[in-house]
């Protein structure tokens, strides 16, 4: 079924819009959920939130590419997920490397004030990803929205690992300038 | 901000981004047509190289008050070769480590683009003997001893072991002089 008729069936208020997403995406929701969450039962969980997510979300909106519409919301969700449960120590896995790279960008340790602030932030950073040359851009959101490790990347790619990390410490470089620019950090 | 917003804000980019780079990389035809190139140009002039090293070791010596060809070895920091890779800059002035792992493969990464977007120019016999103000000689030394060698002459970047010599690009040659901490 393409894309539209799902998201037909969703703006119909139909439940076969739930069983056509997960026949189609199914298997995408829970590769984005494991990768984060390291657990069958839980990026199951995360998967089965996604639908719930998604029928709350349409109508009214209406996603240009629906992949990457649920992976966003499983990717949040999982996010959370692993939040609580590690809410006591960072521990490892891939998150934690990816949050102490990223933190190389800030430095004031805040939280950002405000949903404003968020909204504001958000878009810089969609700026910033679209502007990014095509190779540096995939590089990126493999590694950060995906949240693959930096050998996965490397493997998808036909790079050298010290290739791929060279080119992110080079991205976030751009990134912390940017920042620091519109006076983030 | 905390790394945390950042990780979040992340997950709202364009969805077209995040399909864009869902698509995987075929392996450009270029760099197999250039490996296989690479291959056979080292069969063909393999004869020279060998030629080239009987005669490199004797002649090696560096210009006075520049660093001999025995302090390249003894360069390396005792106990940091374990599972590390570091570069040795040799000048006329002097010579040091770089062992910052980031340095390191930030070095690999401009070094494999150069090979992969110049034409390289093959010079025959390799550069040797004594360096020259301003000529810098570069051997990138793995922790089992692998050791790889450049000479870096104002924008000619020379790599030894494939006679090759490429003229860099003036963001490459920044690039290069910010990661071996080489000033003007």
């Amino acid at each position: 079924m393409t894309d539209k008729s799902i998201v037909d069936l969703y703006f119909a208020r139909s439940e076969k819009a739930i069983e056509e997403t997960a026949s189609k995406y199914g298997r995408y929701c829970y590769a984005i959920a494991y990768g984060i969450l390291h657990s069958n039962e839980d990026a199951e969980e995360s998967v089965n939130d996604t639908y719930m997510g998604a029928w709350e979300s349409m109508p009214p909106h209406r996603p240009s590419i629906l992949s990457s519409f649920l992976g966003k919301i499983t990717r949040r969700i999982s996010i959370d997920k692993w939040r609580r449960k590690h809410a006591e120590k960072r521990g490892g896995g891939e998150i934690s490397l990816a949050l102490d790279e990223l933190a190389e960008c800030v430095s004031t340790g805040e939280d950002v004030q405000t949903a404003l602030d968020k909204k504001q932030l958000s878009l810089l950073i969609a700026l910033f990803v679209k502007d990014l040359p095509d190779t540096e851009k995939k590089v990126f959101v493999r590694r950060y929205f995906h949240l693959d490790s930096t050998e996965a990347v490397a493997k998808r790619f036909g790079f050298s690992e010290s290739k791929v990390k060279s080119m992110l410490y080079r991205i976030r470089e751009k990134l912390r300038a940017v920042l620091i620019k519109e006076g983030y950090t | 901000m905390r790394a945390e917003d950042l990780l979040d804000v992340i997950g709202e980019i364009d969805e077209k981004d995040i399909r864009f780079a869902e698509k995987k990389a075929p392996k450009p035809l270029a760099i197999w047509m250039s490996s296989l190139a690479a291959g056979l140009a080292l069969l063909l002039i393999l004869p020279g190289i060998l030629m080239n090293l009987i005669g490199y070791g004797a002649a090696g010596d560096m210009a006075p008050g520049g660093a001999s060809n025995e302090n390249v070895n003894d360069m390396m920091k005792p106990g940091a070769s374990q599972n590390e890779t570091a570069l040795d800059v040799l000048g006329v002035n002097g010579a040091y480590s770089v062992t910052d792992s980031a340095k390191v493969a930030a070095f690999e990464a401009l070094v494999a683009e150069i090979v992969d977007t110049t034409e390289g120019k093959d010079i025959v016999p390799a550069p040797g003997g004594s360096l020259q103000e301003g000529e810098y000689r570069i051997v990138l030394m793995s922790y089992d001893n692998e050791r790889v060698e450049y000479r870096l002459h104002g924008n000619s970047f020379t790599c030894i072991d494939t006679c090759k010599e490429y003229i860099l690009t003036p963001a490459q040659y920044d690039e290069m002089k910010t990661i071996l901490c080489i000033s003007d």
